[in-house]
């Protein structure tokens, strides 16, 4: 080799390593430049001044909405155009890109559409002092969702930064590794070319110095970030793919501290958690097992953990992944809120426990208290019965009429706790509106004439025959509304009407309505009117009694059936109540046959005004000509064909001839004196009058035929021989009762002590009833009627003093035929027993006339 | 009432003559005031400041620059007065500016920066006037395409955008 074609060699390779070194040297400027613009404006700064804007902007809103002194709406709108003039720094120029390259370019585009959302709200009129109250909402609720989307974006160009960060030290890496490259390639060249050695040496002193203010760069763009990070106010650190730190703030380093304890913390997350554990300084309260809770942190699908820690402080773990395996990591110490939910949660369950243990008590009450009840209502009923001087009937008669309030008040009671306990369940069964209202009246017109009220019925024509529904609750709502308009009203009359609203498929909406002529009910009052435990005044309540409770009761029972109640009331004029039910009509027959237009005029003569409009109306609702005579009866005038409703015989006295007369029959058992009207054309109306009877003498005119009363008699037996029975009993008291109870049926009565004496009996002989106590000793009336059922269909009536549904369906699933409950009425034991009798063989045998007083 | 009204006026004039001896006169704004420079300035209109409308700015001599920014896409137009001639104009006396933007973001620039560069208070962009919301009224802009050293985070910090007040210390 010549000395020229060496020294070109040599040429050659240092020109080669010296454009190498000079490409080296360019990256790594190249590098440091791109970190140093990117970081120039601070993303993470731009995030937090769109935060702040925004904040200013809803505070300005604000103001504006509860038109602050210092708001208007031009600083409204200009806080806004701020607002928007922020958002703009992350869709151009350098952060645009930067929103680009870390993936929150969504989000970006989704605060921008939520701020011209904004703007279209307020592009009409701009922001008003007096604007809608809804607008003002919906722009600050817009706000609140800028100002989360505006947090995430925040967080993800700080991991943006984070990646940015990692790639340079990358780039930064490759970049001294090029200038290496040479640095190695120069040295080899050897002393032999010292020319080129000297030359590359102060290359390699340029490239060491580029290096090295590439270093000093990347540990200033490590200290902007760590500074965000750092400003956090929770914990916050980022976790490389393998589970080690990349950076942390030091919240985060010193709950990391805590849970390693005494052992160093190390370099991995899942270490530093696992010593927490381990150790007892972390507590999962769920009691995970910890791989289990390691899963669910690598996972980092932003799902939260909430830990105790040793010193009963909570800590919570979130963890969320990015697209490059990254891990952020937030934690913060969440002891308040946790404390207060503890607190919350506590007092809820003790609450709900009180509730039960009320239920409970309430359940328990029940059957201590309707036995005995039971006893003394029984006996009460049969003393009732005696032979009795005038004196001693008046005070069993009171005590009777005390029996009967407290089984009310017991029942509102446990009506209130049942609706409580979430027990209350309705019947769903044939049932006749019109035979219902008219039980009602029968059963409150003593009530009413006790306070020298008059108390009407009035049906729509328009009723349907039957229907579906809960007859006993349908009672009991209106006995509740009528006693109550009874109880506040002290002279005028009570109205209860029943009108179908409307027809549709089968199903109709009726309205009850119970009109009084009372002291009404204040208007400040009457918000509290359906609630629980409400009385109208205290006072009220030392003067009328009662629990408080039926209000509210009927309230529930008539929402249950898809009802609503309502009323309207003028302290001083009187009040209307109402409820209107929806049914399912079975028979769309109307409730009383129409044999035909009647000619007929009516003419109405009655002393009790209120009785004489309601008939007029209920009569009118059948297109009939109806009229009242006000103060005198108009004089004959030869008309005919007139029916004539008073209460008086017909006599000579009477002016007008009709060719038929309704005599209102107002004393109780006056019926049964009569044996034959004076008249042939009278036909008689027994008080209270019952819209169906009423109508069916006037739509359907049977021939005058002289009435023929029958003494009532409950059951009339045939020749078939008395029903046998079997009594399942272990109480004294109430096989007592049901003894006297049973006298007016002839029956062949055995009393069996308990359940399996009654299993015994029932084997051995053949009865026609069984009546089953449900709690007795050694075997109860649940598992003897089991046992029955295993030979035998005859018909078993339990009887329980456990009002609750739950117990009534226990029995029914047993296989009794029906349930009464305790105390028993006589009038429920003898229809139960027809009904029953009525579906098997006996049942011919057997016909229920006439009803009983008790 | 006449007496009152006289006296206000006179006394109106003897403030006008204070403020005319410490400061000189300028012309008074017709419009919204877009600009208040206050601090150590010479001529002023107003309490201790010199108030700009739009049509004040647009009537000096206007400098046009052509450059890319590190908050928008691609080469923008900017035109308005040149810093230094406002400066002059109301005989600031500082070496530095403090600028304040509406939403009160400040930023503090020395005055040698407009005697080095021809940095305006930009009006328009691309020949259009800017919104608040395009950060207007008023940006400052310098020349940053003409000088490498402009191209960097401690120049670009002083853009300050929704410029709206100058304090000269």
């Amino acid at each position: 080799m010549t000395a020229s074609l060496r020294k070109s060699i040599l040429a050659l390779i240092v020109l080669a390593f010296a454009v190498s070194l000079g490409f080296g040297f360019k990256h790594v400027t190249t590098v440091d430049e791109t970190l140093e613009s990117r970081l120039a404006e601070n993303a993470v700064w731009a995030g937090a001044q769109l935060q702040f804007e925004l904040g200013r902007f809803r505070e300005s809103l604000y103001d504006l909405a509860n038109n602050d002194r210092n708001a208007s709406p031009k600083e409204t709108s200009k806080r806004f155009d701020i607002l928007w003039s922020r958002v703009q720094i992350f869709r151009e120029g350098d952060l645009a890109e930067l929103v680009t390259v870390s993936g929150m370019k969504p989000i970006v585009d989704n605060i921008q559409s939520q701020i011209e959302e904004i703007d279209s709200i307020i592009a009409d009129d701009g922001f008003k002092t007096r604007a809608q109250p809804e607008t003002i909402r919906r722009i600050l609720d817009t706000g609140q969702s800028i100002n989360r989307l505006s947090q995430e974006l925040t967080a993800g160009i700080m991991h943006g930064e984070h990646v940015r960060f990692v790639n340079y030290i990358r780039e930064r890496q490759s970049a001294i590794h090029d200038v290496m490259i040479s640095l190695v390639g120069l040295f080899l060249c050897g002393a032999a070319f010292t020319v080129s050695l000297v030359f590359s040496n102060r290359q390699a002193n340029k490239a060491t110095l580029a290096a090295t203010s590439a270093e000093e760069a990347a540990v200033a763009a490590r200290e902007r970030v760590t500074d965000a990070i750092e400003s956090m106010a929770e914990g916050f650190a980022v976790i490389d793919s393998v589970g080690r730190y990349v950076s942390a703030n030091t919240i985060f380093r010193s709950f990391m501290n805590r849970f390693s304890g005494s052992a160093p913390t190390g370099d991995f997350f899942e270490t530093t958690l696992e010593t927490g554990f381990r150790d007892h300084v972390l507590l999962d309260p769920l009691g995970r097992p910890v791989n289990r809770i390691m899963d669910g942190l690598r996972c980092a699908d932003g799902t939260g953990f909430e830990f105790v820690m040793d010193d009963e402080n909570w800590v919570r773990i979130e963890t969320r992944r990015t697209a490059n395996g990254t891990m952020i990591v937030k934690l913060a110490d969440v002891t308040d809120r946790k404390r207060w939910e503890i607190e919350t949660e506590n007092a809820k369950n003790t609450a709900i426990r009180n509730l039960e243990a009320q239920s409970r008590f309430l359940s328990m009450m029940s059957h201590e208290v309707r036995t005995p009840l039971n006893g003394v209502l029984g006996i009460l009923q049969i003393i009732i019965d005696e032979p009795l001087s005038q004196a001693a009937r008046h005070y069993v008669k009171t005590a009777l009429n005390s029996a009967i309030s407290l089984r009310t008040v017991i029942d509102d009671v446990l009506d209130a706790s049942k609706i409580e306990a979430n027990e209350m369940a309705l019947r769903n069964e044939a049932l006749s509106l019109a035979n219902l209202s008219e039980n009602v009246l029968d059963l409150m017109t003593p009530l009413a004439h006790k306070s020298g009220l008059s108390l009407t019925l009035t049906l729509d024509p328009n009723l349907p025959k039957s229907v579906t529904g809960d007859a006993d609750r349908l009672r009991q709502i209106l006995n509740n509304f009528v006693s109550n308009a009874i109880k506040f009203t002290e002279h005028g009359n009570v109205a209860l009407s029943l009108d179908r609203l409307s027809k549709s498929d089968g199903r109709c909406l009726v309205r009850f309505s119970v009109t009084d002529t009372g002291i009404g009910i204040p208007a400040e009052k009457q918000a509290d009117l359906f609630r629980a435990f409400k009385q109208i005044d205290s006072s009220y309540s030392r003067r009328f009694g009662g629990t408080g409770l039926g209000l509210a009761i009927s309230k529930v029972l008539a929402e249950k059936m898809g009802g609503v109640v309502g009323f309207e009331s003028t302290a001083g004029k009187g009040s209307r109540f109402w409820f209107d039910i929806p049914f399912e009509i079975l028979s769309s027959e109307p409730w009383v046959k129409q044999a035909g237009p009647s000619g007929s005029r009516v003419l109405i003569d009655l002393s009790d005004r209120a009785l004489a409009d309601a008939l007029s109306a209920q009569i009118k609702g059948f297109g009939m000509n109806v009229a009242v005579c006000d103060t005198s009866c108009p004089q004959s005038n030869g008309e005919t064909d007139v029916i004539l409703i008073n209460d008086s015989p017909l006599d000579a006295s009477t002016a007008i001839r009709p060719h038929m007369h309704l005599q209102v029959l107002h004393a109780e058992n006056m019926l049964d004196d009569v044996t034959e009207a004076f008249d042939s054309r009278t036909r008689f109306l027994r008080y209270p009058i019952h819209p169906t009877t009423l109508m069916r003498e006037l739509l359907a005119p049977r021939p005058p035929v002289p009435v023929k009363i029958e003494p009532a008699r409950p059951i009339e037996e045939s020749g078939s021989g008395p029903l046998r029975i079997l009594l399942a009993e272990d109480c004294k008291t109430n096989q007592l009762v049901m003894q006297a109870f049973l006298k007016g049926i002839t029956t062949d009565l055995v009393i069996a002590e308990n359940g399996k004496l009654a299993l015994e009996e029932a084997r051995t002989n053949t009865f026609d009833l069984i009546l089953m106590d449900v709690s007795m000793p050694e075997m109860d009336g649940i598992e003897a009627t089991k046992k029955i059922r295993e030979f035998s269909d005859i018909p078993v009536i339990g009887v329980t003093a456990h009002a609750f549904e739950s117990a009534l369906t226990s029995c029914l699933d047993a296989g009794m035929d029906r349930v009464l409950t305790k105390p028993l009425a006589k009038q429920d034991l003898y229809s139960t027993i027809k009904e029953l009798l009525d579906e098997s063989d006996r049942a011919a045998a057997l016909a229920v006339t006439g009803t009983e007083s008790c | 009432m006449i007496a009152r009204r006289s006296f206000i006026a006179m006394f109106a004039g003897a403030v006008s003559l204070f403020a005319t001896s410490a400061h000189s006169e300028m012309q008074r704004p017709q419009n919204d005031v877009i600009l208040e420079v206050s601090g150590k300035v010479a001529v002023v209109n107003d309490a201790g400041k010199a108030a700009f409308d739009r049509a004040m700015l647009m009537g000096m001599p206007q400098k046009e620059i052509r450059t890319t920014t590190a908050w928008t896409d691609g080469v923008q137009v900017f035109q308005g007065p040149l810093i230094r001639d406002v400066l002059n104009h109301v005989q600031a006396d500082g070496s530095t500016l403090r600028a304040i933007a509406l939403n009160d973001y400040a930023i503090t620039i020395p005055t040698s920066d407009f005697e080095k560069y021809d940095a305006i208070l930009a009006l328009l962009m691309n020949g259009e006037e800017m919104s608040v919301r395009e950060k207007g009224p008023i940006w400052i802009v310098y020349p940053r395409d003409e000088h490498r050293e402009l191209q960097s985070a401690e120049y670009n910090e002083k853009w300050i955008w929704q410029l709206n007040r100058i304090v000269v210390e």
